[in-house]
């Protein structure tokens, strides 16, 4: 079976999010707080989880939120499209991933962690033209597409294994030739039938290939989001190899960063950790 | 606080930047998810006291202030106060088996971020200067690993998903 025919009989696995991918697209036009609502009331389920999110979580201690209307008040635009992402995905993201050698929870941890490194780049770079809430939600869905593979290639993995080590193949390389597309294009493909914006296609399709010439600053910033993760112990899959220095240098050059704002970038993520276990923790 | 004195359990877990010491036999020290960070036991078998340190960088010039509140992102200031917690203890310098497990990615050329690599040099050059031995290690690769202390044996473990369990 292809792996778009897979991806088309899946059709709960892939489901359109359709609350976060409306709130995205109006991103880059910053939308009246009355917009945002209306657009989240759109889903009963989804409203019940935010205010539980903002009232145990965020507002946790204090005056509790009692409407979604006072959480877009207080949290801000790029806030509530930070958790109904979260929300949305995280179920379909917190599954264990044999072919990768993930155990449950670890792909979902991996990709909030990479959101959170991708927010703090941003903020030391001036060569993005997205802002934080993108870089974020960029790097929460770069690996979406490993979901997919996984279950593509499960029956059929120990298989996998053998041609890339015969090979001396990546897995990424890998899933290339056996599948026609690997997990960053399969992401951004699921992304375009999502309906996404271009900039956030191209940072999931590129996120391995930073010095492709048609990789955009987005996609670097994902790169180095995805190496500082990797650096911080998160996620290892099986048959990956270390990005070459090349990438990353490319990567860094595109976004005008050095290795201490990097390493700064590691602290930063690492002081936050206590918000990654809340957003664990919430599922 | 990071010294565990006479309770006794079973798991004592160091978080990423953060040190435990022990001189509870029936403990097993362990740290989690070691990618470019470095995990660093330190054993004495005689009086069986031990400790573990998880650091994340290798020096602490990139950010003073926080070296000041939290030690242990660093070598530089991390490696000095894990040493301190074992002498604490009872430990004694000649005695201690020094084991380290870590530093991934380690990129073989200059002027790239590499964490692993700089965190193993920044270890090696505090170790030569104050005359201290690895006397086991397991560095480098792309992987992750979970690094383990026995506290009755000293013999430390390292566990990489998918692949054989490594003693030090």
């Amino acid at each position: 079976m292809k792996i778009d025919e897979v991806l088309l009989e899946n059709t709960e696995l892939f489901a359109t999010p359709e609350v976060a991918c409306k709130l995205t697209r109006l991103l880059k036009a910053a939308p009246f707080n009355s917009e945002v609502v209306s657009i989240v009331h759109y889903d009963p389920i989804l409203t019940a989880q935010i205010l539980k999110v903002c009232n145990t979580v965020i507002f946790r201690g204090r005056e509790p939120i009692s409407s979604v209307e006072e959480a877009v008040a207080r949290l801000g635009f790029a806030n509530i499209l930070r958790i109904v992402w979260q929300i949305s995905i995280g179920e379909r993201m917190n599954v264990p991933l044999p072919v990768y050698g993930m155990e449950v929870g670890q792909l979902w941890r991996h990709s909030i962690t990479v959101g959170i490194a991708a927010e703090e780049i941003r903020k030391l770079t001036s060569q993005v033209e997205e802002d934080g809430a993108t870089a974020f939600t960029a790097g929460l869905l770069h690996d979406f597409g490993k979901i997919m593979i996984n279950m593509s290639l499960l029956p059929m993995y120990e298989e996998i294994h053998d041609y890339s080590r015969s090979k001396d193949i990546s897995l990424l390389e890998a899933e290339k030739i056996l599948l026609g597309m690997d997990h960053a294009e399969l992401g951004a493909s699921i992304l375009t039938r999502w309906l996404q914006p271009d900039s956030l296609v191209r940072a999931v399709a590129n996120h391995h290939v930073p010095e492709d010439p048609s990789s955009t600053a987005l996609s670097c910033l994902v790169h180095l989001a995805d190496v500082c993760t990797h650096a911080l112990g998160s996620a290892y899959g099986w048959g990956e190899n270390a990005p070459p220095a090349i990438k990353t240098n490319r990567a860094m050059d595109v976004l005008k960063v050095d290795s201490s704002d990097l390493e700064r970038v590691m602290i930063a993520v690492h002081m936050r950790t206590m918000e990654i276990e809340v957003f664990m923790s919430i599922l | 606080m990071n010294v565990v004195r006479g309770i006794p359990g079973n798991k004592v877990i160091v978080r990423m930047a953060d040190m435990k010491a022990s001189n509870q036999v029936d403990q097993e020290i362990v740290t989690y998810s070691l990618g470019s960070c470095l995990g660093i036991a330190l054993y004495d078998p005689q009086i069986k006291v031990g400790g573990m340190l998880h650091v994340l960088l290798p020096t602490s010039t990139i950010d003073p202030e926080k070296a000041g509140k939290l030690p242990f992102l660093f070598v530089n200031t991390g490696v000095p106060l894990l040493f301190r917690a074992v002498y604490e203890l009872g430990a004694v310098k000649a005695r201690l088996m020094v084991k380290v497990a870590g530093g991934a990615d380690m990129q073989l050329t200059n002027n790239t971020f590499n964490v692993g690599e700089r965190n193993l040099i920044a270890l090696t050059e505090l170790f030569a200067h104050h005359g201290v031995r690895i006397c086991n290690r397991a560095v480098g690769g792309h992987l992750s690993r979970t690094f383990r202390l026995n506290m009755a044996t000293g013999s430390a473990y390292v566990e990489t998903p998918g692949e054989r369990t490594l003693q030090l």
